[in-house]
């Protein structure tokens, strides 16, 4: 297991997910456990099926685990019930997902202002600034369907940290998104990371992206097979595939 | 296309709640046209046999010499059958009880060629028994007459004893109407019998008119009736009454006419629903096959092909919810039939089962599921292939709603508001489409709701604002005006005021009216003159104020001069020659249309002393908690006293002669209530499954269910509510429209509507939509969050 640089922000100890019982019973996770310090860019790196996705649903207390412990920002997940985890990923974790899943009958403002709200914060200066933050701020009036792929992403990345979550959790978030705008989506979400002491957990199985990662951890049939630190990313404007 | 096929049985399985309530709703259209259409049939069938078993009278004719008269009409092409008759409107006692009683002459055989009797039970008329007597049976069962009981006429000299032969339907009197004025009279208040004309002959003066009846052949040409009509006011008839303005029959026509116009409102209002509801739901689908519609265009399938698979879709649905609903329908027009004869005493009842009726309620719900299915089969067959299985089309595009740039302040709104707001304007079709049915449902609610209100405020009106008395005293023999006090003295009468009652025709060049001519005193306290603006009028001498329907009737306005002919009175005190009076104005009043004047004018009209007149009747009020009863049965004791009409009864009948009514409205509001659930229902589901994503998406950021729950429903009730202003509208016309075909000198059926109504069904609607949109925000708090998200949104 690899060390963060901080201390530990997530921690999972001996987590198995598994669905279904008997003999139908899908294994997505075995005994993974991890330690993810304040400020890391992680990279969950694994094929189709090897439970990446599941571990960031875990993380994000979308999903349960059956066995082990989770601990994220210092809360036991096991301990909350659904209106504490609700409460816990109105406030601890933002979410970016491979489609991005944003309101069209708001606009890009709108959008990050829904969760900011939701937060607590119904400033509108905080969401523009994230909307700037993402390079969106003269985008701010338009609506989804008048935006690029791109710029939807970005969106739903300005939307996720606007409320300044401590763990960003990003679920194939290039996955359907050309090399070009792949770039500018992994350079938004380095940007949102660096200097913030906000971990950031992408889940992908595109190994290149990997390169532009503090640390990776590869997943191969529910179990961690590898989780080492990269001692000089890369850039996100070099990344190609 | 097997493929297709496999996917949408599959689909409409996982929506078969959804698919139920349109079969449902579709099938409550055609179960009700169905039912409708057919009583309407067999209650007209039913009437009709018996008028043409019975032998009906066309034409009923009254005053003048009835030998003249019949003579005259003797000589009209086209006239099958003649019968002259005596009737006398005369007291009538069973036991200790006196009512308001009508002889009405026969042959002394009693076999009548127009204006036949039914015997239920006992005997027809014997000449060898003067003194028997047929009695209708309404009375009958009122007073449980049977064969061989005995009854008390007024005659010349006094009580007459009568025996009850038998007990008899007659075409005249299926609904016991005293005349076109007194359409509902308490059982137990009016009462018809049938004897021998020279029984009829020798009531006290001045109660018996002399009528020729009148039976067309049935191949007379048009025109007839009115010749006839015409004819006989020439041999000196002073009224001529058709068989469609006879009270008995055109009561029951108003009613009848009634389901044949639900027949029509019924089916267009629940297949409508349940095609809206469907078409919301095949556009769903539609946008759920996309990809396999691409598939399936792309391998050589034909735009004919994928339209058809839709199109067939909403005939199958139809088809399947027409097949119950028509074999439902045929039942329940037998059942209304039955219940509705039996109810009303009508002895022949006619249930068929109509092959049209069947094969129309069988046609239109393949019909309406083809209408509804036909725009999204359209859009299906349009889409491009590469287009179409690159997956789902996106819904729609934003922007900021009509309501927010009209209104800016809700651009200040919390975020999720606003989502919820411009939900409305995200698929326009199908929010219209739920809207129209919204609007839909509140008329059902509405019109119903209205109706009782309309009927409750018409009783209310006519019955504690207009006849002001506690009750009519009708006397046997005339008193002076002076002494009607002292006729009507009893422990708890308060008051009393004279009452004069004179038939009268009505006569504005070629047009007429029979009504009566009631002369109150120029001050009373019993009984409210108000006009259609809700004011009071005044009664003026040499005036008379008449019923609002004889405007219309007669031509008349305020300031006009109008005839009244008392010649050919049928009451009590007939006059001498018309008189010629200024009308003064024109009341609204609900029940019958009467001529209103002064005491003193009438009395001139009638040819009466001026001096201290006789009248006939006295309208009285009681003590404040005097026993209704017992004063009732007390004036009713009085020697001179023919019968007592208590207000409160008159009012108590009108009522429960409205509680097959009232069960009616109760089903409208309960079927209203099941349309506006299916809709709201439907369009919710589509709504929410297509944004299963979003909505997920929300959860995943933190929103918790309850606040989705919120906004859904909120977005729900904003759709509600905005159907609903245009919806009340549209409901108030229609039930403006619908208790305007009512309307009649025998009901003026203004409608009323209490501004509860209005909330009332406004918050019905508001809560049917809040509870229709319920599973559809659980199955929301369902979702799997994990999986959801990872799917591409819509």
């Amino acid at each position: 297991m690899a060390e963060g640089p901080g201390r530990p922000l997530i921690r999972l100890t001996g987590v198995d997910k598994s669905y279904g019982s008997g003999s139908v019973a899908v294994h997505a996770l075995r005994d993974v456990s991890l330690e993810i310090g304040a400020g890391e860019f992680v990279v969950v790196l694994g094929p189709s099926g090897s439970g990446k996705t599941t571990l960031m649903d875990v993380v994000g207390g979308i999903e349960r685990p059956t066995g082990g412990t989770v601990e994220v920002a210092g809360r036991q997940l096991a301990a909350l019930d659904d209106a504490g985890l609700t409460e816990f990923r109105r406030q601890t974790v933002g979410f970016v997902f491979q489609f991005f899943n944003l309101i069209p009958t708001l606009t890009a403002l709108e959008n990050v202002q829904l969760v900011a709200e939701l937060a607590g914060n119904a400033d509108p200066d905080a969401s523009m600034a994230a909307l700037s933050a993402v390079g969106l701020g003269d985008r701010a009036d338009r609506f989804p369907a008048a935006l690029s792929g791109g710029e939807q992403q970005r969106v739903a990345i300005a939307r996720a940290v606007v409320k300044d979550p401590p763990v960003l959790l990003c679920d194939e978030p290039t996955g359907s998104l050309d090399l070009e705008t792949g770039r500018t989506v992994l350079t938004v979400l380095r940007a949102v990371s660096s200097g913030s002491g906000r971990v950031v957990m992408l889940v992908t199985h595109n190994s290149a992206i990997a390169t532009i990662a503090d640390r990776v951890v590869r997943l191969r049939s529910g179990r961690v097979a590898d989780d080492r630190r990269v001692a000089n990313p890369n850039s996100p404007e070099t990344v190609t595939w | 296309m097997r493929l297709l096929r496999r996917s949408l049985r599959r689909d409409l399985a996982a929506r078969r709640a959804q698919v139920m309530l349109i079969g449902l709703t579709m099938a409550l259209g055609v179960a009700l046209f169905g039912a409708s259409f057919d009583s309407f049939q067999n209650l007209t069938a039913s009437y009709q046999r018996l008028y043409d078993d019975l032998v009906f009278a066309d034409l009923t004719v009254t005053g003048g010499s009835s030998s003249d008269v019949a003579a005259r009409l003797a000589q009209e092409p086209g006239v099958a059958a003649l019968a002259t008759r005596t009737v006398a409107d005369v007291p009538i006692a069973v036991g200790e009880h006196h009512l308001l009683g009508r002889v009405v002459g026969l042959p002394p055989d009693g076999n009548a060629t127009v204006d036949r009797v039914l015997v239920l039970r006992g005997a027809a008329l014997d000449p060898a028994r003067p003194d028997g007597v047929l009695v209708e049976q309404h009375m009958a069962a009122q007073f449980e007459l049977a064969p061989g009981d005995q009854i008390s006429v007024l005659g010349q000299s006094g009580w007459r004893t009568a025996t009850v032969l038998g007990v008899v339907a007659s075409p005249e009197y299926l609904w016991p109407a005293r005349s076109r004025q007194e359409v509902i009279v308490p059982f137990d208040q009016f009462g018809v019998i049938f004897a021998a004309d020279s029984f009829a002959a020798a009531s006290p003066p001045r109660t018996t008119r002399a009528e020729t009846l009148v039976r067309l052949a049935s191949d007379a040409a048009p025109g007839t009736l009115e010749r006839c009509a015409s004819a006989a006011i020439e041999a000196g008839a002073t009224s001529a009454m058709t068989q469609a303005e006879q009270p008995s029959n055109a009561a029951l026509q108003e009613d009848v006419s009634g389901f044949g116009e639900l027949s029509l409102a019924f089916p267009v209002m629940f297949l409508g629903a349940g095609a809206l509801a469907m078409s919301v739901l095949l556009g769903r689908l539609v946008a759920t096959h996309r990809a396999q519609i691409g598939i399936l265009r792309a391998v050589g399938c034909s735009r004919r092909s994928i339209l058809g698979h839709y199109l067939a879709v909403g005939v199958l649905v139809g088809l399947a919810a027409s097949l119950p609903g028509a074999l439902l329908g045929a039942l329940a027009a037998a059942l209304i039939t039955r219940v509705y004869t039996g109810v009303l005493s009508i002895p022949i009842a006619v249930i068929d089962v109509r092959f049209t009726t069947l094969a129309i309620a069988i046609v239109i719900g393949p019909v309406a599921g083809a209408l509804a299915a036909w725009g999204p089969a359209r859009r299906s067959a349009s889409m491009e292939p590469g287009e179409a299985m690159r997956g789902m089309a996106p819904v729609g595009h934003g922007g900021i709603s009509i309501v927010e740039r009209l209104f800016p302040a809700l651009r200040r709104l919390p975020m999720r508001w606003r989502a919820a707001l411009r939900g409305l304007f995200r698929n326009r079709r199908r929010s219209l489409s739920t809207m129209l049915g919204v609007a839909l449902a509140t008329s059902l609610i509405f019109v119903s709701w209205a109706l009782v209100d309309t009927v409750q405020i018409l009783l209310d009106r006519q019955f504690v604002r207009i006849a002001r008395q506690d009750a009519t005293v009708v006397l046997a023999q005339p008193v002076p005006a002076s002494q009607i006090a002292a006729a009507t003295a009893v422990d708890g009468v308060a008051a009393s005021e004279p009452q004069l009652v004179l038939p009268v025709t009505l006569v504005n060049g070629p047009r007429r009216y029979a009504t009566v001519l009631v002369g109150l005193l120029p001050g009373t306290t019993m009984h409210s003159l108000i006009d259609t603006g809700g004011r009071d009028i005044a009664l003026e001498e040499g005036s008379v104020v008449l019923g609002v329907a004889l405007s219309q009737r007669l031509a008349l306005s305020v300031g006009d001069r109008v005839e009244l002919d008392a010649s050919s009175a049928a009451g009590q005190i007939p006059g001498d020659d018309p008189t010629i009076v200024r009308v003064s104005g024109f009341v609204n009043e609900p029940l019958g249309t009467y001529a209103y004047a002064t005491l003193a004018t009438s009395v001139s009209v009638a040819g009466l002393p001026p001096a201290d007149p006789p009248v006939t009747e006295a309208l009285v009020r009681y003590r404040p908690g005097a026993d209704r009863q017992q004063v009732r049965d007390d004036l009713n004791a009085l020697p001179n006293v023919a019968a007592v009409v208590d207000s409160r009864a008159l009012y108590d009948v009108a009522q429960s002669f409205m509680g097959l009514f009232y069960a009616f409205v109760g089903v409208m509001l309960v079927l209203g209530g099941v349309m506006a659930f299916a809709l709201i229902f439907n369009t919710l589901s589509a709504n929410v499954t297509e944004r299963a994503v979003e909505l997920t998406a929300l959860r995943a950021q933190g929103m918790s269910q309850a606040t989705i729950g919120r906004l859904v429903s909120a977005e729900n009730l904003l759709l509600a509510g905005a159907a609903l202003v245009p919806g009340l509208i549209v409901a108030y016309i229609l039930a403006y429209e619908f208790m305007a075909s009512f309307s009649s000198d025998l009901f003026q059926f203004e409608l009323s509507v209490r501004p509860t109504t209005f909330i009332g069904t406004a918050v019905a609607i508001l809560v049917v939509a809040f509870l229709s949109g319920w599973p559809a925000v659980r199955a929301v708090g369902r979702l799997d969050v994990a999986r959801v998200v990872r799917e591409r949104s819509t």
